[in-house]
């Protein structure tokens, strides 16, 4: 299964490389040059990206696929690809990395060396993104560890060592979780035709042999052992309560950029390697622990609602209610297959809440660094009355917070809607509380925008300047494709709709497999 | 008795083939032409035994890769079975050569930064190279002991090559009286493994049918694994090496973490592997415990020094002990990993070493953490190539250091059984451990404002000469495995 | 009463004990040479009793008993030399006065 096509996908993740040798030889003192450099290689992967959506078929599963044997010795492939999950994650990675960069002209202080990781955390992201060998998916995950360790570690805020060793070390202890459980999925795979063992890392053919219960997929201890080891790298990632204490000092460090991509992407990476990963391959393990995702779930919905209310910084509140939007997720997941085969309302409710906490967390934390970049503090207590004196920003945040507390016509009301119809179905009351989220969240969401905007003017900031330009250019887009998303979601779901439905069938028959055996 | 001595001599077989000899009789050839021609020389002309030295050695390597592609399954068993060359003797041989040609590219400047006389050094380390390919290759335990000894006696004088620092001296003097302890146990065991089967050679040790005393072989193994367990540097044997590594001249320590370190475990591999397989499972049991103890406290040390080259000393100790998973797990392919492995050691961390070396010909330098800070902002490429060391030193993808833990890991998994699988996940959660103090140092590079300027490195064209060849080694090991896909399918008799 | 090879064997493990001993309690650099020296020699009774009781036909173990001798003489001309040179430096002998570094 040689491919020779055009290897568009390859070029999309490796051309910021060709962009981090052309840095390589800049002078640091050649700002603009850096700059110009940075924003073309980062767009090329963008412009490819559409490129590839706009000739995207929905119903054709793996897509643009490239595989090269890689080390034939160990049955390990080159092989990428794009499917209705990946696709969406593609084009989100490519679109905030590119506003990241635009967003971080600002850096002066090395700006070289700046540019250079964050081009290189691009290329990790894209790859983890289009890797269809769980080999190269995990080389994808570590390398873009090291630009992030050094991207907080260098240009973070005052306890960013802490923060950069905390992250590195949290994610690091998930990723060999994973590598223990890759070994083991390598040496049970079996070749579905004649039995023998095959050792393939191939993500295509283990999800093949788990819905026809080849191999592992039978053994039903080993199953739950793999996917809590899988589980545990992912839910690190998220993150899951309990697992997220990494997250807040992470983010509040982070310099804004690096904020939208850890939001944006990042956390993405653990939500997509579970639909990508534990969902399709191990069936079994996915159904028995469901009712656990889904309480760890409403767990973290709740709880960082709660704890969002508490915050007294703007960064931190924002990074709190991530915690509670990716629960969400995490519950949509949880319901995908209670109706039968072609009821895809929770998974297709968390895809869409994955993108749309990308666009829009991602676009508050642009918004907080604007106001942070300008008034060198985010105490939201600090600030008051600020809509008179910046109107256009005011305006900005607040759509973005309606978004994000879920206001009908954005886009987190069609994922929040979608989790609620999926979860309800099957966790009434669970669900329930989840709802509550939504009230809490449009709590600490007002009382933020009142306390921030409403209310007294501070005249300490009465030379406050208004969102420039390049900021309004950079949020742009996110508004748009919330808004777009919002009105139209088939925009969004004719994508992923044929995958989804595809990937319950294929949990449904590996769970009856498993449970037909097992009796 | 008489009569006896004639029938041997008459059945004595030499079977001698120079070809298959020849990067041997190259390294010992130039070792004694470059000991020879040393005093002779005055000034400038000196320099002329550094380069034959690396000259010698590449042409040792080459003549290495010459019998391997004309004798792809080369089984040669020479000097009445005493020598045996084949694939896997080789490529330990290759391993050996890669550290020694490094070292040597790494030395020339610093010998000259740290006065001193250069011309016993580079006789010294081809004679040392000498022992470990008698090691690789031996047929014959007394061969294994005399390369052993070999080595261990020039790497004695290496340690205290700085005769005028007491550290220097304290290293030769602690390393030297360890190193006759240890070789005091290695000789009584292999005493008893020749009181038990009544032969010594390596081969017919496995084959010897009538095993006359089981008890003489088990105080044999013991006493062999203790020996050899010295040489490797395995927890509880370890206590040289932080002082040692310390001590020594940085070159040297480099050189000793390499190539002595692999000659050490292809002895290991040859005694246990192959003549002792008949105690595969109390072996295994002893082995499981040394290599869960090596990993685990050469890590917990490592965590808590100071001094970068001591660091890596203890660090040293903790990557023994993923080394003997490979001993533990017992099959072929696991020792072609451990062999893997070793070449990936080899390259990442005389890498290391070299930017280590770098930092320490300064003035007035030493290789305390705080020499490294700020070295990422005034030398940033320099910088990142440490990184990426580091990097693979923690076993991160995709470097060497990566594909070496993989392999290793993957052949004891392979094997099935539950008390590997718990020795594997100990390895893992030690890397993780690892990660700590190895991203140390990329935080006092990067993170830490040095106090004054940052002191200006010395580019040296042997110095750049050994950071490409052991950053092109780092990453083509570790992305690229393929190409020596020949290590990948060998393995040892 | 036969002279046995148990017998030899433990006069060879006695030396290699009385040798051991020394190395881990002695103080003096050129004591512990000694006791190196001794550990040595153990090893060759061994070899040599071995060969006369257990292959009596054969003279591997006669042959591995000179290598020793051999390379125990080689063993304590660097020994010596490093003795030397601690000396000189040190002006002492004792290795307790040898710990600059951490042990």
């Amino acid at each position: 299964m040689e491919s020779f096509s055009f290897p568009i996908l390859t070029l999309m993740i490796f051309i910021p490389i060709i962009g981090m040798l052309i840095l390589a030889f800049l002078k640091q003192s050649q700002l603009q040059a850096i700059r110009t450099v940075s924003a073309v290689f980062s767009g090329i992967p963008l412009v490819l990206a559409v490129v590839l959506l706009a000739n995207y078929d929905p119903g054709g599963g793996f897509q643009y696929i490239e595989k090269v044997s890689w080390i034939p010795s160990l049955n390990i492939h080159y092989f990428l690809g794009a499917d209705g999950i990946s696709m969406p994650m593609l084009v989100l990675t490519a679109l905030l990395s590119f506003i990241s960069i635009i967003a971080s002209f600002g850096i002066v202080h090395r700006a070289k060396e700046y540019f250079i990781f964050f081009l290189l955390l691009q290329v990790g992201m894209m790859g983890v993104f289009a890797a269809l060998d769980f080999f190269l998916f995990y080389i994808f995950w570590e390398i873009m560890l090291v630009p992030m360790y050094f991207l907080i570690g260098i240009w973070g805020g005052p306890r960013k060592i802490y923060a950069a060793i905390k992250f590195f070390l949290y994610t690091l202890f998930g990723s060999i979780f994973m590598l223990v459980g890759i070994l083991v999925l390598y040496f049970f795979a079996v070749d579905p035709s004649t039995g023998a063992n095959i050792y393939t890392l191939d993500l295509t053919i283990l999800a093949q042999m788990a819905q026809n219960g080849d191999g592992l997929f039978l053994r039903e201890g080993l199953q739950l052992m793999v996917w809590m080891f899988f589980f545990i790298a992912f839910a690190i990632k998220v993150p899951v309560w309990p697992f997220h204490t990494w997250l807040p000092d992470a983010h509040v460090e982070a310099p804004t950029a690096v904020s939208v991509i850890l939001a944006g992407v990042l956390l993405k990476m653990g939500t997509y390697g579970l639909l990508r990963i534990s969902f399709p391959i191990l069936p079994y393990g996915t159904d028995y622990f469901s009712n656990f995702m889904a309480v760890l779930g409403v767990i973290g919905i709740i709880y960082g609602a709660l704890v969002s209310m508490a915050q007294k910084d703007l960064k931190k509140l924002v990074a709190y209610s991530s915690v509670s939007h990716m629960g969400y997720c995490l519950l949509g997941m949880s319901v995908f297959s209670h109706f039968g085969k072609e009821f895809i309302v929770g998974i297709s409710g968390c895809m869409f809440q994955m993108i749309s906490h990308g666009l829009i967390t991602g676009a508050l934390f642009l918004l907080v660094g604007v106001i942070y970049d300008r008034a060198h503090t985010r105490e939201i207590a600090a600030f008051g009355g600020l809509w008179t004196k910046v109107p256009v920003y005011g305006s900005l945040m607040t759509f973005f917070c309606m978004a994000s507390l879920g206001l009908p016509g954005l886009s987190g009301f069609i994922s929040e809607f979608l989790i609620f119809v999926g979860g309800f179905a099957r966790y009434k009351i669970l669900t329930g509380i989840a709802v509550l989220g939504v009230v809490l969240t449009a709590g600490y969401f007002l009382r933020m925008i009142q306390k921030v905007f409403l209310g007294q003017f501070n005249i300490k900031w009465s030379d406050l300047t208004e969102i420039n330009f390049r900021e309004i250019f950079t949020v742009t887009p996110l508004a748009i494709l919330t808004l777009l998303i919002g009105i139209y979601p088939r925009a969004l779901s004719y994508m992923m709709d044929d995958t989804l439905i595809d990937l319950s069938n294929r949990i449904i028959d590996g769970v009856n497999i498993v449970k037909g055996i097992i009796g | 008795m008489q009569e006896s001595v004639k029938t041997i001599l008459e059945n004595f077989s030499l079977n001698i083939d120079l070809v298959t000899l020849m990067p041997e009789i190259i390294i010992c050839g130039m070792a004694l032409l470059t000991m020879i021609l040393e005093p002779f020389l005055k000034g400038d002309s000196r320099k002329v035994v550094m380069h034959l030295t690396w000259l010698s050695i590449v042409a040792a390597l080459i003549s290495i890769y010459s019998i391997w592609t004309s004798q792809p399954n080369l089984q040669s068993l020479q000097f009445a079975d005493a020598y045996r060359i084949d694939s896997y003797s080789l490529l330990f041989k290759a391993v050996f050569l890669i550290g020694s040609l490094l070292t040597v590219f790494i030395s020339s400047n610093f010998l000259k930064f740290k006065n001193v006389p250069d011309g016993e050094f580079y006789s010294l380390i081809l004679f040392a190279t000498f022992g470990m390919m008698n090691m690789a290759s031996a047929g014959d335990l007394i061969v294994l002991f005399i390369g052993l000894e070999i080595m261990s006696l020039c790497l004695y004088v290496l340690a205290g090559i700085l005769r005028r620092s007491v550290y220097a001296n304290e290293a030769s003097l602690k390393y030297f009286l360890m190193g006759a302890f240890a070789s005091g146990f290695l000789m009584f065991g292999i005493a008893f493994i020749y009181g038990a089967t009544g032969t010594t050679s390596i081969v017919d040790v496995i084959q010897s049918s009538e095993i006359l005393s089981n008890t003489y072989l088990i105080i044999g193994a013991a006493m062999v694994m203790i020996g050899l367990g010295f040489k490797v540097g395995a927890v509880p044997f370890h206590m040289w090496i932080p002082d040692v590594y310390t001590g020594s001249i940085t070159n040297v320590t480099a050189f000793m973490s390499a190539g002595p370190k692999a000659a050490a475990f292809a002895a290991f591999f040859q005694v246990f592997i192959v003549a002792l397989r008949p105690l595969q499972s109390e072996i295994e049991v002893v082995l499981w415990i040394l290599s869960a103890l090596t990993m685990t406290l050469g890590n917990i040390l490592a965590i808590t020094q100071n001094d970068v080259k001591r660091m890596l000393a203890y660090s040293s100790i903790s990557h023994a002990g993923y080394v003997l998973i490979a001993l533990v797990a017992f099959t072929p392919a696991a020792t072609t990993a451990g062999l893997y492995y070793l070449l990936c050691y080899t390259v990442m961390n005389i890498g290391a070493f070299t930017v280590l070396i770098m930092v320490e010909a300064r003035e007035n330098s030493d290789t305390n953490f705080s020499s490294f800070a700020g070295m990422g902002r005034r030398y940033p490429f320099l910088g990142i190539l440490l990184t990426i060391f580091m990097i693979s030193l923690a076993g991160f993808p995709p470097t060497a250091g990566f594909m070496g833990k993989f392999l290793v890991f993957k052949s004891a998994i392979d094997t099935g059984s539950t008390s590997l699988i718990v020795l594997v996940v100990l390895a893992v959660v030690n890397s993780l451990v690892s990660v700590y103090y190895y991203l140390r140092v990329v935080v006092v590079m990067f993170m830490v404002e040095p106090e004054l300027e940052y002191r200006p490195i010395n580019f040296a064209t042997g110095i750049i000469a050994a950071l490409v060849i052991s950053m092109g080694g780092t990453l083509l090991l570790g992305i690229y495995p393929q190409i020596f896909a020949f290590f990948l399918n060998t393995a040892l008799i | 009463m036969q002279v046995e090879l148990i017998h030899f064997l433990c006069l060879a493990a006695i030396l290699f004990g009385i040798g051991l001993y020394g190395v881990l309690t002695r103080r003096n650099a050129i004591g512990i040479l000694m006791c190196v020296e001794l550990m040595f020699n153990a090893v060759n009774i061994n070899f040599i009793s071995f060969a006369k009781f257990i292959t009596p036909d054969k003279i591997i173990g006669q042959v591995f008993a000179v290598f020793v001798i051999v390379i125990a003489a080689a063993e304590a001309t660097v020994g010596l030399a490093i003795v030397i040179l601690i000396y000189r430096n040190f002006k002492d002998v004792f290795i307790d006065k040898m710990n600059i570094m951490k042990w």
